[in-house]
């Protein structure tokens, strides 16, 4: 991974708190150290045995319908149903996903938390959109991402691994084999040591779920693509909402899930505490994650204009700051 | 990390380099919710969570059942004890 050090640049982000990321030891067996070391595997080579940057990612998005359901917002307690009926809104999966596509599908795994901590995408809302986007023929469906604590742990214990394995996903854990370089071409991020299924796959459904974060304010569907990237992410959050703008704009997604079936509202984005977890029993659907990450921060109490990389994602043409302006079906529970 | 009952429980510890950064990330993730321990002011706890600074040290203790739970002060402080 190649970034533009910062270094001098006055930033809110460049205090203790960029630091302590990097500072991170670990005393115990689930600590942080592992996953986010890696990315310093196989890569492309040229003929000469030189690691190839691959080139962009290819843009993953649909042609829009005209006259479709730009957002959908689907409330009630089964979390399977909002995904269903919030996808189905927008048109469908088969609208998004084509038989013999392979799909990869890209939750919030960052946290070795249980379901009810909310630190991760909820296991009921992923295997439903593997189940759907088995229904759509897609030939191969991957879940993947990468854990900032202990992939292991956190795979297992978000229940996701379960849920989408029995679903029917390829479950892909990063090991230090499973990252290519590809082009950024950011303002900040040149390249980035992507993990395969970024690379290979032919659509990417984004599932973040919704929370605080204590640097950026809130982690939802752009922050979520801090979770492709091996090598030593945790530089980015010397910059974060460049950072932020810079993985949105080099990921180009197919569909946005987002869950808010329980968001946190404090001491993210790890959390911990069950008090400060709200349960809000929502799915909102969009091919727009700016107008997502816009929803998402009013259901965490936020206006998105304080939020910067919603901000700059507008500016950038990444997406809406104002979702209402986007035709919207909201479906009650 | 797991109590002699076999409960897990998970220990995140940061090196913040200085005292004031830990206090400071301490003070800045503070939960709204979360109340201080009994004579600890340095440690905050609420549902299935403790968190305290010392030194140059931010820890956050996890739990993922009630007997975690009810062993959190007891690493906490026996964590502590090592970070001197």
């Amino acid at each position: 991974m190649t970034i533009d050090a910062p270094a001098g640049s006055p930033s809110s982000d460049s205090d203790g708190l960029g630091r302590r990321a990097m500072l991170r030891v670990g005393v115990t067996t689930a600590l942080a150290a592992g996953s986010v070391a890696l990315g310093l595997g196989l890569r492309a080579r040229d003929g000469h045995g030189k690691a190839k940057v691959l080139p962009k990612l290819k843009d993953h998005r649909v042609a829009r319908l005209p006259g479709a359901v730009e957002m959908a917002i689907a409330r009630g307690p089964d979390a399977a149903a909002n995904v269903r009926r919030a996808v189905e809104a927008v048109g469908g999966m088969s609208r998004f996903v084509k038989r013999g596509e392979r799909v990869v599908i890209k939750p919030n795994i960052g946290w070795n938390r249980l379901p009810e901590q909310a630190a991760n995408t909820n296991p009921d809302v992923v295997a439903e959109v593997v189940r759907l986007v088995a229904a759509a023929g897609a030939g191969k469906i991957w879940v993947t991402d990468v854990s900032v604590n202990t992939a292991e742990q956190c795979f297992a214990r978000s229940g996701i691994e379960k849920a989408a394995g029995a679903a029917g996903a390829t479950i892909v854990r990063p090991s230090s084999t499973a990252f290519r370089e590809v082009d950024v071409s950011g303002k900040l991020l040149h390249t980035g040591d992507v993990l395969f299924p970024f690379v290979e796959a032919d659509r990417i459904i984004n599932v973040p779920v919704v929370k605080q974060h204590s640097l950026s304010g809130a982690t939802m569907a752009m922050k979520n693509w801090y979770g492709v990237l091996g090598g030593q992410r945790v530089k980015l959050h010397q910059n974060i909402h460049l950072s932020i703008v810079d993985l949105a704009a080099m990921i180009k997604p197919t569909l946005t899930i987002l869950d808010a079936t329980r968001i946190l509202l404090a001491n993210g984005p790890t959390g911990g505490s069950l008090a400060d977890v709200k349960r809000m029993d929502t799915v909102a659907v969009s091919t727009d994650e700016v107008a997502l990450d816009a929803f998402g921060a009013g259901l965490l109490g936020l206006s998105p204009v304080d939020l910067g990389f919603i901000v700059e994602g507008m500016k950038a043409g990444l997406g809406r700051l104002d979702w209402k302006s986007l035709k919207t079906e909201e479906l009650g529970g | 990390m797991a109590t002699p009952e076999g409960s897990e429980l998970v220990c995140d510890v940061y090196d913040m380099a200085s005292a004031e950064n830990a206090q400071s990330i301490f003070d800045k993730e503070r939960s709204p919710t979360a109340k201080p321990l009994d004579g600890w002011s340095e440690a905050i706890a609420g549902p299935m969570s403790l968190v305290f600074h010392h030194g140059r040290y931010y820890a956050k203790l996890t739990a993922f059942d009630a007997k975690a739970e009810a062993a959190l002060p007891a690493v906490a402080r026996a964590l502590k004890e090592k970070m001197q």
